[in-house]
């Protein structure tokens, strides 16, 4: 009915897509392998668009364009994933790995290969290398059963088991145009089921475990920068209910 | 707008947890024998925002999170450095594997050693009263008493010439010992996830050594725990922070009267 009242609500319902997401990066803050919804809000390239006013013209109420208030009214465009490295930790644990460098491990559950940067592996009670939920990782040859022994793995991710090698860590990555999605429990998968990885160019660092890539400082800003333009978005909802409250009251009085 | 405080608070969960196994760590550090306890987070299912909040259109539609939980709560079994005392009948163990006891109920416990002393039958065993397996007595008349490396314990007895073999220890390794469930006191029972145990001789291929009259100390390093402690606060804190102005921004949709 009123332009602006449609467009300053599309700009508050994708605040709050957006705020969801950031909700969920503060959450896992401390997630091993986690990668950050992006959720920038003041992108010019993005804020096209416009606030309008009620005039009258010669054939009757008109919205007209008032300018672009930049930010504060977003355009529809979903967010990307972050894939920026995290930080890695030694943990000094022998089950423990991370990838530098581009690359997921492949792991196989129930139903298909999922694809991780959280190594913080387990050695199950029947020596298979697993997830925390039990998803098999995988190497070249499939999924890795440890013997009894010390491990030791190298930068090219060879698995040896008390000086044997056992297998080889597989490390999958894809091309930048396919694009991944989190599903849950650190895994990710490519949003088109027919992608097909190829190999990574990733090292491997045992003892050592990639951090989230959620930078506390730049989400508190970008918290309270979404806090001031739902502000803006409140005021701007409340002035608009006005000018419409005005032209259906006062205007149109006959007497 | 709810989901949305639903999904920081489970950062906030987390993190308690997370910060009451650190704080655990700590004032464990000089417990003999203790393993320190490391907490693993994942992140929850994902979902289309427009299923938490159905006025998002379809061309507004992202997939969205909804938090944070605890993976895993795992003991981590690095070896604790060790420390040699003036009791002779403490035992610990240099490398993989568990001394094996008796529990009060008949089953057996594990354990990664500590101060034994001998009962009124001069059987050896631990500080709560639990017999070290296979089981063995000193005998009244013995001057000297030694545990070597590969787990034969020998008595000198008075008058004789050479050492005499009293009994032979043995080591208990598990597949996981991460999954290992704590008794209390520094013993263990085995978990279908830490598998069963697999006894064998100390010194052997992947066991152990057995040391004689030292005991391990706690694996905690404080820096670390430390460390880790300080940034889990700031993760509680921050995820405290996001849910405050969450808070205020519902206050301010429902004083301007906006139904969003």
């Amino acid at each position: 009915m009123v332009q602006g009242i449609d467009t300053t609500t599309a700009s508050l319902i994708s605040l709050q897509t957006r705020l969801m997401q950031l909700a969920n990066n503060v959450a896992n803050v401390d997630t091993p392998g986690y990668k950050q919804d992006v959720v920038e809000l003041n992108d010019p390239a993005q804020a096209n668009q416009s606030t309008y006013r009620l005039v009258s013209t010669s054939s009757g109420l008109q919205a007209e364009p008032v300018g672009s208030l930049g930010g504060i009214l977003l355009a529809p465009d979903p967010p990307g994933l972050d894939l920026t490295a995290g930080i890695l930790k030694p943990t000094g644990s022998q089950l423990d790995v991370a990838i530098e460098g581009a690359g997921y491990f492949a792991v196989q559950r129930g139903d298909g290969t999922y694809y991780t940067r959280d190594g913080s592996f387990l050695r199950a009670a029947d020596g298979s290398l697993v997830t925390s939920d039990g998803g098999l990782v995988l190497g070249s040859k499939g999924a890795i059963n440890l013997p009894d022994g010390e491990i030791k793995i190298d930068e090219a991710g060879n698995v040896w088991v008390a000086g044997n090698a056992i297998d080889k860590l597989r490390l999958d990555d894809f091309p930048a145009e396919v694009v991944l999605r989190k599903v849950g429990f650190n895994y990710l998968k490519p949003d088109d089921p027919n992608a097909t990885p190829v190999p990574a160019t990733g090292g491997v660092y045992q003892g050592f475990i990639e951090t989230s890539n959620v930078d506390i400082g730049k989400t508190m800003v970008e918290m309270m920068s979404m806090m001031r333009s739902y502000q803006a978005s409140q005021r701007i909802l409340q002035l608009q209910n006005e000018a419409l409250a005005k032209a259906v009251n006062d205007v149109a009085r006959l007497a | 707008m709810l989901p949305i405080l639903q999904t920081a608070a489970t950062g906030l969960v987390a993190q308690r947890f997370k910060i009451d196994a650190l704080a655990n760590n700590v004032a464990n550090v000089d417990t003999g024998g203790f393993k320190r306890m490391r907490v693993n987070l994942r992140d929850v299912g994902y979902v289309p925002a427009s299923a938490l909040a159905p006025e998002i259109t379809p061309d507004q539609d992202a997939w969205v999170g909804t938090g944070v939980q605890v993976a895993g709560s795992q003991m981590m079994f690095d070896q604790g450095a060790l420390q040699f005392t003036d009791n002779g009948f403490d035992l610990a163990v240099s490398g993989d594997g568990f001394f094996q006891v008796r529990m009060a109920d008949g089953t057996t416990g594990y354990t990664r050693g500590g101060s034994f002393s001998l009962d009124v039958s001069r059987g050896l065993v631990d500080a709560g009263g639990r017999i070290l397996l296979p089981g063995i007595t000193v005998p009244e008349d013995a001057v000297a008493y030694n545990v070597a490396k590969n787990g034969e314990v020998t008595v000198l007895r008075e008058g004789e010439e050479s050492p005499e073999v009293v009994g032979q220890l043995q080591l208990a390794r598990f597949a996981n010992p991460g999954g290992l469930l704590s008794a209390g006191q520094g013993v263990f029972k085995p978990t279908a996830a830490s598998g069963q145990a697999t006894p064998g001789q100390p010194g052997s291929a992947g066991y152990g050594e057995v040391m004689s009259g030292a005991i391990e100390t706690s694996n905690v390093d404080i820096t670390d725990e430390m460390t880790s402690l300080v940034q889990a606060m700031r993760a509680y804190q921050l995820t405290l922070k996001v849910v405050k102005s969450l808070d205020d921004m519902l206050a301010l949709a429902n004083q301007s009267g906006a139904t969003i």
